[in-house]
């Protein structure tokens, strides 16, 4: 068996792989700990990733809860490549995808669901809420997905695309025109 | 305001949004010990797939063919004997009785939702079935000259109904393809229900079919895939891949796969994977501009070339033609992007002017020195080249060992990921060592040892 003794290559940014794969261990071996430090981790990125996809707050807390769920459940199947960052998206995009099935469309953000939106949240700040206003109302699906999986976990643009199962090519237009978007809609102008 | 203060203001807000409730997540997952999970029922696994009510359906049944009468009518006629899964992008699975007649159909995927549409199958024969889901297919665009894969799975208890079920719905297909003038390449394969197929197939939404062709690639190509890698490709590219990997290793027709380590848990595949026409490669620039390219970037021209293999990969998130070609002594290896013909990974061993202190032993006593700065393709440089031996030394001061301490040494000079790399390979104190070393300035990109 190899060892691997750097990689000085980080693939995930702030969220490394040999800071993950050891609390996947943990969590194979049913610590409840290495489950909690997973949480604070990762929360921030799984939960980016359920609301690009769900558009909805609530839908996407359940999905951020279901996929740390599910990776306790199935933690002993995972297989310690270095992924673990992916093979948790991986989870997230798919309960998301079959909760968007369940709804049979998505819903549009209407201003109810929007006041409902992370309303026991104190944390929110009104700026936030006009960068996720934009993010879910002036991109698209797409887009969204690409841009929140880039600023929220440092994913790099071939990780996204293999993730989301498109070309790198694709992901680097779209990531673009996403920020473009935004910062024209931040900035006061009229995204298109 | 800067795209990066863009990215840092959403990274801030979902910070403060995303919910902060370990608590509830605790909850639901009970602490457990080893191999004991003991998870609360979660939310979605109660919205199971259509094939893993088999086994209560089978009880079920038991009990109605205990009570006698109808029973046996009812296990015949609602029991899930086998399942048969398309996958092209479009994926769906056909829950299949003991008289082959169908008993639901279930997509897998968005795309897969497409191609059902409005068609109730339910009650129809597998055949029609097929027929009518190859017509969608067609119909919509999803196999055509450019992308003409269909993998055909049969998963079921009784292999040789399996097997049956697999050689027939191959041949209709063909023949629909054939009908429609479309070139088609089909794989098909008959797998058995196994826990491993299952969570592969739940945790990537994929069906259990193309989890084992993928599988099957994994565990038998050289390349050092990850399932997480190919779970993205069209079932043409894993065609492509697959083609590749058995084109010069004949699968015997009477063997019994097993992919996996032999745990209990390996999948099992019945019979190799069958392959019948020839995936198209349409949508790539073709093994003759993918030779061009090579060809050029080594400084050659083609009638100075003997070739070797010519295969697709995947590499770095792309479709590669992986070349092997021989000139001048040297033995050339090549990477090319299938899409854009970009030269991806370059190397070429042996055929260089050999100079004294060139490190010794292995396969590098053919490569020489190569500290001039000259790069291995002679096109391929990018920045400095500190030179083979250079290169050496930054290795053997990582490992704390001196040149006459190793053996079994090998350097070779890469063209990867757009820079050029010595890869610095040796074995010293019952160790082995591999270092991967930037030519540019000697930075050490990465390194193993192995016991």
């Amino acid at each position: 068996m190899l060892t691997v003794l750097a990689a000085l290559q980080t693939q995930y940014g702030a969220l490394q792989p040999e800071d993950l794969e050891p609390l996947m261990a943990g969590l194979a071996a049913g610590d409840q700990e290495a489950l909690g430090q997973l949480y604070r981790r990762t929360r921030t990125t799984v939960y980016g990733l359920a609301l690009s996809i769900l558009r909805h707050g609530h839908d996407a807390e359940d999905v951020t809860q279901d996929t740390f769920v599910r990776a306790w459940e199935k933690a002993e199947q995972y297989r310690p490549q270095g992924t673990p960052m992916a093979w948790l998206l991986a989870i997230t995009r798919n309960l998301a995808l079959m909760k968007l099935r369940e709804r049979s469309r998505t819903r549009d953000l209407s201003p109810e669901d929007w006041e409902s939106f992370a309303i026991d949240s104190h944390d929110v700040t009104a700026e936030d809420r006009t960068v996720l206003a934009a993010a879910l109302s002036k991109l698209s699906d797409e887009e969204r997905q690409v841009v929140m999986l880039h600023a929220s976990a440092g994913l790099k643009h071939r990780e996204i695309a293999q993730l989301l199962e498109m070309p790198l090519s694709t992901v680097l237009s779209k990531y673009r025109r996403a920020l473009a978007k935004l910062k024209q809609t931040l900035e006061g102008g009229d995204a298109t | 305001m800067t795209e990066h203060e863009v990215e840092a203001r959403l990274r801030t807000a979902l910070d403060h949004a995303a919910p902060d409730d370990l608590e509830g997540v605790l909850a639901r997952c009970a602490p457990r010990s080893g191999n004991s999970p003991a998870p609360l029922p979660l939310e979605t696994v109660r919205r199971k797939k259509a094939r893993r009510w088999l086994p209560a359906a089978a009880a079920a049944c038991l009990v109605l063919a205990l009570a006698g009468g109808g029973g046996s009518w009812y296990v015949v006629n609602n029991t899930v004997a086998s399942v048969v899964s398309l996958d092209v992008n479009p994926s769906v699975t056909l829950n299949v009785n003991a008289k082959e007649k169908v008993l639901s159909a279930v997509p897998v995927n968005e795309d897969g939702e497409d191609i059902l549409g409005e068609m109730d199958l339910t009650g129809a024969g597998v055949d029609v079935a097929m027929n009518a889901i190859v017509g969608s297919l067609l119909q919509n665009g999803y196999v055509d000259e450019l992308a003409n894969s269909i993998l055909i799975t049969v998963e079921d208890g009784d292999a040789q109904r399996g097997a049956r079920l697999q050689q027939e719905l191959t041949e209709q297909a063909d023949a629909i393809l054939a009908s429609a003038q479309v070139n088609g390449a089909i794989l098909s394969q008959t797998i058995q229900n196994s826990q491993q197929l299952q969570e592969l197939s739940d945790t990537y939404g994929i069906t259990a079919g193309k989890a084992a062709l993928i599988q099957t690639i994994v565990d038998n190509g050289n390349s050092l895939h990850t399932f997480e890698e190919l779970v993205g490709l069209s079932i043409n590219d894993l065609n492509l891949l697959y083609t590749s990997l058995v084109s010069f290793e004949p699968a015997d027709p009477d063997e019994i796969g097993v992919i996996g380590s032999g745990d209990s848990t390996a999948v099992v595949v019945t019979a190799p994977i069958q392959s019948s026409g020839q995936a198209s490669d349409s949508a790539y620039i073709g093994v003759e501009a993918a030779q061009s390219a090579a060809f050029a970037h080594a400084g050659l021209t083609g009638d100075q070339v003997t070739m070797g293999e010519v295969d697709f990969d995947y590499e770095d998130g792309r479709m590669v033609y992986e070349l092997e070609f021989y000139a001048g002594g040297a033995e050339y290896e090549y990477d090319v992007d299938a899409s854009t013909g970009d030269i991806v990974k370059a190397s070429r061993e042996g055929g260089w002017p050999a100079q004294s202190g060139a490190p010794s032993g292995g396969e590098s006593t053919s490569g020489g020195s190569g500290s001039s700065g000259q790069s291995a393709g002679g096109t391929a440089g990018s920045g400095g080249d500190i030179g083979e031996q250079a290169a050496l030394n930054i290795a053997l001061s990582h490992a704390g060992v001196s040149q006459d301490q190793v053996y079994e040494l090998e350097v070779q000079r890469d063209w990867d990921d757009g820079r050029l790399e010595y890869e610095v390979e040796f074995k010293a104190g019952g160790w082995e060592y591999e270092y991967t070393i930037a030519a540019a300035d000697g930075a050490i990109l990465d390194y193993e040892r192995d016991d």
